[in-house]
Formats: structure tokens, sequence, C-alpha cells
């Protein structure tokens, strides 16, 4: 029988098997043990898994997190293994607790103690990082987490509300996990009000927040590279609605999103196709109450089936846009509890299954079975 | 346009497996193959027959076969040239999947190579350490502390 060469099948091969695989490869022998643990192979490995797409589902009252395979014929859902000091670190199912994530590291907040944890919840690998010391109110921070690509470094930033003589203004700063510290970008905001929703990001490290400023709203970008804040601008129509809510941005099919309601009747969602050019705003339905939904992407193969995730229910939902009819999607077994009405009983978002390890982080004590559900 | 690429179509060249079975191929389809466009650039005479020396007639037929399919691909959707793939790579046993895998590596077919390494990959995903060591003859150079260390590091990937 022809012996494929090591080389080969360390090379071509091994890229191409899912994380459970290769984790479980590592006790084949020294020689498989390093190549699987080494920066280029967890590189390359990251590149092939770029190409395939999860949801990650969190869901109020159950610890841990679900992840939904779109390439799959049935959805089939997989609870993530449970590593002790991880989930400690993720008040479970609170909406307001995800930063974001990025290249398979997960960033999540404990808003109470104002400490950060950033995963791999494949290898356990973790970092816990306390927020930025210094004036300001810590309990109100807006955060997001991204990577420079440029300095291959992984960056939690946050926007610190500071009151000072009559008026709020936000300062920005940034965390560098290879530095191991925090340091003040210089950067203030000032006269704007922001929505308490998480940084958006786009390609990795463009991190986007909505906000007005004198009545006008605008979408506001810090590019974690160049560590630079811009503004993008919103279709004219675009304006805070009567309670002076702000519409939501998110990421829909790799184009910013924005989500608007201007009274309970009127819906409007917007996806800028051109990143950074006003006129490619194009507005996508006029006529769906997302109240309750997260757009997440299309089905499969399909334009006119959007997926949506519907927060209250833990479903996910397709929506024919031709047709305008809904369709419960069956994930089996994820279904959501919450006895508070005012937080959202689970969320879901987008991410790829990687072997890539927090810099200078620790591994955590794993602490329950990875079920297939 | 049109007389132009008959021409180029009808360009033949003769390829020679490492057993001495000859082949004779448009050139567009073996041009697919990296090692073979370089060896043509070097080449005085077209019509001197290209040795392929380290793969075999049986194992050379299947690697034109695939190299034919996907020179026309034109004719074809995505979708039906994936399915064709796919039957083509299901159709191989495994001893033949691996001739084929060290044909397209040295012959640098891109796709074809794409095309076994992901078969292969799908076939030993589900396997165990001591599978994957018997199946690849690879020995184990672990102390049995040492391996248990590494079970403990993620036991969950040792779950069914």
């Amino acid at each position: 029988m022809a012996n494929i060469p090591i080389d080969i099948l360390e090379s071509e091969i091994l890229i191409r098997l899912p994380i459970k695989s290769l984790c479980r490869f590592k006790s084949v022998s020294k020689s498989f043990k390093t190549r699987i643990s080494s920066h280029k192979f967890i590189t390359l490995h990251l590149r092939h898994s770029l190409k395939s797409n999860h949801i990650f589902i969190q869901v109020y009252g159950k610890q841990g997190l679900y992840a939904l395979d779109l390439a799959s014929s049935n959805y089939s859902t997989v609870k993530l293994p449970c590593y002790v000091e991880i989930s400690n670190g993720i008040i479970i199912g609170d909406n307001d607790s995800w930063v974001g994530c990025c290249n398979g590291l997960h960033c999540f907040a404990n808003i109470k103690t104002s400490v950060y944890v950033v995963f791999n919840p494949f290898t356990g690998s973790y970092n816990e990082i306390s927020g930025p010391t210094g004036r300001g109110r810590e309990s109100i921070m807006i955060s997001g987490f991204g990577y420079d690509d440029v300095k291959d470094d992984y960056k939690l930033v946050t926007f610190k509300p500071v009151f000072d003589t009559g008026y709020w203004y936000w300062e920005i700063y940034v965390y560098s996990l290879n530095a191991n510290s925090w340091r003040y970008t210089g950067i203030i905001l000032r006269g704007i009000t922001m929505s308490f929703e998480q940084a958006v990001v786009i390609d990795n490290h463009l991190l986007h927040l909505i906000f007005s400023s004198e009545n006008i709203t605008r979408i506001g970008c810090f590019d974690i590279r160049t560590e630079q804040w811009s503004v993008l601008q919103v279709p004219d129509s675009i304006k805070p609605d009567i309670y002076r809510c702000l519409p939501k941005v998110g990421v829909f099919d790799g184009c910013l999103y924005l989500l608007s309601e201007f009274d309970i009747r009127e819906t409007e969602l917007w996806v800028m196709k051109e990143y950074g050019v006003k006129e490619s705003w194009m507005k996508l339905l006029s006529d769906f109450k997302f109240e309750d939904f997260t757009p997440l992407g299309y089905s499969k193969g399909s334009r006119e089936e959007m997926l949506l995730w519907d927060l209250y229910n833990s479903n996910l939902v397709s929506y024919n846009i031709r047709y305008k009819t809904t369709k419960i999607t069956d994930i089996n077994g994820v279904t959501g509890y919450s006895d508070n009405p005012l937080v959202s009983k689970s969320f879901a978002y987008f991410a790829n299954k990687t072997l890539v390890s927090v810099p200078g982080g620790k591994q955590a004590s794993y602490n329950g079975r990875c079920r297939e559900i | 346009m049109a007389s132009t690429s008959t021409s180029t179509l009808s360009r033949k060249l003769i390829l020679k497996s490492s057993d001495g079975e000859k082949f004779e191929v448009d050139e567009n389809v073996a041009m697919q193959s990296q090692t073979i466009k370089h060896m043509i650039e070097d080449l005085d005479d077209i019509n001197s027959p290209i040795p392929v020396s380290i793969v075999t007639g049986t194992i050379l037929s299947k690697v034109i076969e695939y190299c034919k399919k996907h020179a026309t691909e034109d004719s074809d959707s995505d979708e039906q040239l994936k399915q064709w793939d796919k039957e083509y790579a299901n159709n191989m046993d495994l001893n033949t999947l691996y001739y084929l895998l060290l044909a397209a590596n040295y012959m640098e077919i891109k796709g074809l190579l794409e095309l076994i390494t992901q078969c292969v990959a799908d076939m030993i995903k589900g396997k165990s350490p001591e599978e994957i060591r018997a199946h690849f003859n690879i020995k184990n150079d672990f102390t049995p502390q040492e391996e248990a260390n590494i079970r403990n590091e993620n036991p969950w990937a040792f779950e069914n």
C-alpha cells in the first residue's frame, strides 16, 4: 500500500480536519502534536475554517454556548465543552455581556465586575482582563473586540463614559493582548449620545457604534489598526425615533446594516453594499417587524430567504423575502427560558471554530461533557 | 476567437507513465499540471513523449480523466462539476486514492490535490488516535503518562 509522505499528511490533510479531530490527534505522536500546536499550522487551519460559518447561541438560564453548523442539512446543534473559569466569567444568557468574537476567540464582559474574559471555547485557552482603571464609570462601558492583522495582535477597545463640568463624554481605551496592558488613546468623543450596544466588527479590525449628535444619526468607526476614529454617513431618511432611540447596527452578509424602527408599525432594514460609500445604502426590507429579531444572514444558497434569530423564543426563523412568509427552523433542543421579561432570553452570533490560543492566556479546567443534542 | 481556440485545442502532447504506457492528450488538458506546464516550456521537441516518472499508467489514466473533465468545465455548471468530482473520488479504493494523491502532488494539479486530500480528511476525521497510527504506520513515541496528559487537556475530543 502507498505510504503518504508525513509532510503531505500533516500540511495538506490535517488542515482540513474539524477541531475535535485535531484535539484528539495531538495524542497520535510527538510529530503530530508539535505540528498541530504550531503557530503556522493554527494560522493555516484558521484560513480554512473561515470558509465555513457557524452560529453560536447563548440561552438565558443555560450554562455555556451552543454551536449550530449552517452547512449541515438539518442545522445540527452541539453544546460546547464546559470549562470552569470561562463559565464563571460569563453572566449566563445576559445579552449585554457579549462583547464580540474574532478568529474563533470569544469575548464576554461581566458588567457588574468590569472583568472581561477572552477564550476559545474549544481548547479552553482563556484570559481574564480587568477594565481600565482611572476616572469614569466602568459599569456602563461600551466595548469591542477585534484583531489587528498588521501587528498580529488581538485588541479589546473600551468607550468609557466620564462626567465632567456638567457634561458627559467618552474616552477610548485599547487593551493589547500581546502587551497585556491598557492604553488611553487620547481620543475623547464629546456631545454625542450612544446606544449601550457593543461595537459591531467588520473585517476583524473596524469597530462600529451608532450615535447621534445634535439629533443627526451617524455610525462611528474606530479602526484598531490605526487607532483612528472616523464617521460614516447613514441614509438621509434615518433619524432617531420619537422616543429618541437610535437604530440598531449590525453585520448582514458581510455588510453593515441599520435596523430602524420609526414607530411600532414601521421598520426598515438597510445595508451598506459598498463599505464607506453613502450612496450604496440599500433598503432591504421595510415591511417586517423586527422588534424581537436579529437579522443573521441569508440561508444557504438563497438570496430570497433570510435567517433571523428570535431573541425571546430562541428560535432560528427563516423569512422568505418574496412571499413574506416565516418558518421556524427546528434546532433540536435549544429553547429559551427566562423569568425576567427585561432581559433577552438568548442571542446568537456568527463565528468560526479555530484552534487559536489567547495570547498570554491560561488553560481552563474542563468541567463537563460536550453533548451532541 | 473561435479559430484560435480550435488551433490551441488541436495541439497534442504525449505523456509517458513510469511503466512505459503512452497517452495522447490535448495540450490544455495536460497544462492543468503545473509540472508538465514547466516541462513543456523547457522542451525543444513537443512531439517527443513527456515522462511522468513516478506515476504508473493505471494512475495516470485516472489523472487524465480528471483533467479532461476540468478542461471543458464551461459545459457543466459548478454544481454538476462538484457532483462529478464527488463520484470520481468515491469510486476509488483507499490504495488508488493514496497513489492519486502522490501523483497530484508530484504533477502539481491543485484542484485534484484538494479533492483527494478533502476525501482522505473526511475518511479519517472520526478515527481514534490508535486507528490513525495503524492507518498511516506511525509509531507512538509518547510515554503513557505524556499521552494521558494530552487526553486530559481536551477530554471532550475523545467523547462520542
